[in-house]
């Protein structure tokens, strides 16, 4: 995952992507990986911060 | 609470701000090596570090209502914890190496025949039918046990068992702090007091109920596990008795992978005391309120005798089934329908 590739992702969030408008998952705000845990750990390696992930 | 996590509520925000948030809307392709809850609930959290350690997990249930032993305070507190453990990483690795657990039966819920059919690793966008639900993991595992004519072991019936059953409540707005103990309860036996913080089990640092939650699914065969409690100001070492038996106590009637084992109609409930006595109903019978139609069930009726029983509970009769029964077996039910008593007969099936 490239950092353009991990940012696109996150900027995706906050665009409703088709996959979260298709699920009417649309109250999420700021930055969140969407459905992507890989993005989100390599995300995470480049940042030194923890992963929170949710499951809904 | 997904809603104010989601949208960053204010209640929560800052904290979030210090993590990589992940949001993950399916099962499909799961690695389910790498995630393990409770299947069976709406609304669950991993805590991580990137390289995939466990610091631990939120989200807990154990009844109908799926709030009731969850809070934004006590998300908050979780997420608190799992930012220490992060700081303190990698010199406090060797204490969370129990928060990963045994290889699962399948690296991906692909892997069970039925998922496999059904779903593709990749949700696809427009058919929401593609995306599968993280309960139809534990679904398959019932249905190994079941096309097979084996009893669902209580460690899977049973599975993320509340610390209730051992007599020990915990404060839904804390991490891991007991609110009461049972009188007569093995806790209470072990020394166990209303306001110790339990912080740890097993070695294994804890950020909330689930994580407690978590350390008791894992003990398959113990009898006790060690806790170290903060009392006042000082540390203590406890240790918490596992008596025989002790899963059971644990209410199963809510979990939506019943409809694999059960014919009962899903939400169907324990009716409460009150609406026992209504009924001209003892307090120790059974009256399990069904919810749906169908299945030669109305809505609203009341079970009130299993196969020769008045006395399951919900949870029981539930666990009877799934133990005792098997598909194509027959179960005798009592229904009070409009005032009346009246017999049903069902078969069991194999639900693929």
């Amino acid at each position: 995952m490239t950092t353009l590739a991990a940012l696109a992702l996150l900027a995706a969030a906050q665009d409703p992507g088709p996959l979260q408008k298709s699920l009417n998952d649309l109250e999420v705000r700021g930055a969140w990986v969407y459905n992507d845990p890989d993005a989100g750990f390599a995300e995470a390696k480049k940042t030194g911060k923890p992963l929170l992930v949710v499951f809904r | 609470m997904d809603r104010q996590v989601a949208g960053r509520d204010p209640a929560v925000a800052d904290l979030l701000e210090k993590f990589v948030c992940v949001r993950i809307v399916q099962a499909n392709g799961m690695d389910l090596s790498l995630f393990q809850f409770d299947y069976n609930l709406t609304w669950a959290v991993v805590f991580l570090n990137a390289d995939r350690t466990v610091y631990g997990r939120y989200g807990s249930r154990s009844s109908h209502d799926p709030n009731k032993d969850m809070s934004i305070e006590s998300f908050r507190k979780a997420m608190e914890g799992a930012l220490e453990l992060h700081a303190g990483y990698p010199a406090n690795k060797a204490s969370l190496g129990g928060k990963t657990g045994p290889k699962p039966r399948h690296p991906t819920p692909e892997g069970y025949p039925t998922l496999k059919k059904f779903y593709t690793p990749v949700i696809t966008p427009g058919k929401p039918d593609s995306c599968m639900h993280c309960h139809q993991i534990t679904n398959n595992e019932f249905r190994f046990y079941r096309g097979a004519r084996q009893p669902i072991p209580d460690e899977t019936l049973f599975d993320y068992p509340m610390p209730d059953t051992l007599g020990l409540s915990l404060d839904r707005n804390e991490r891991a702090t007991v609110s009461a103990v049972a009188a007569g309860s093995s806790a209470e036996k072990d020394g166990f007091k209303a306001g110790d913080q339990i912080l740890s089990l097993e070695g294994q640092p804890l950020v909330s109920i689930a994580d407690v939650q978590w350390v008791l699914t894992q003990a398959k065969k113990a009898t006790r596990i060690k806790a170290e409690v903060k009392r006042g100001v000082a540390a203590q070492s406890l240790t918490l008795s596992l008596p025989a038996g002790w899963r059971r106590k644990g209410d199963i009637s809510w979990r939506g992978s019943n409809e694999i084992i059960s014919p009962i109609p899903d939400e169907s409930e324990d009716l409460p005391a009150d609406e026992k006595k209504k009924l001209g109903l003892a307090a120790a019978a059974t009256a399990i309120r069904v919810k749906w139609a169908g299945r030669g069930f109305q809505r609203d009726d009341v079970i009130v005798e299993a196969d020769g029983k008045r006395t399951w509970t919900a949870s029981e009769l539930l666990a009877y089934v799934a133990q005792q029964r098997m598909p194509g077996d027959k179960l005798s039910l009592t229904v009070l329908r409009a005032g009346k008593e009246q017999k049903l007969q069902l078969t069991l099936e194999f639900k693929e």
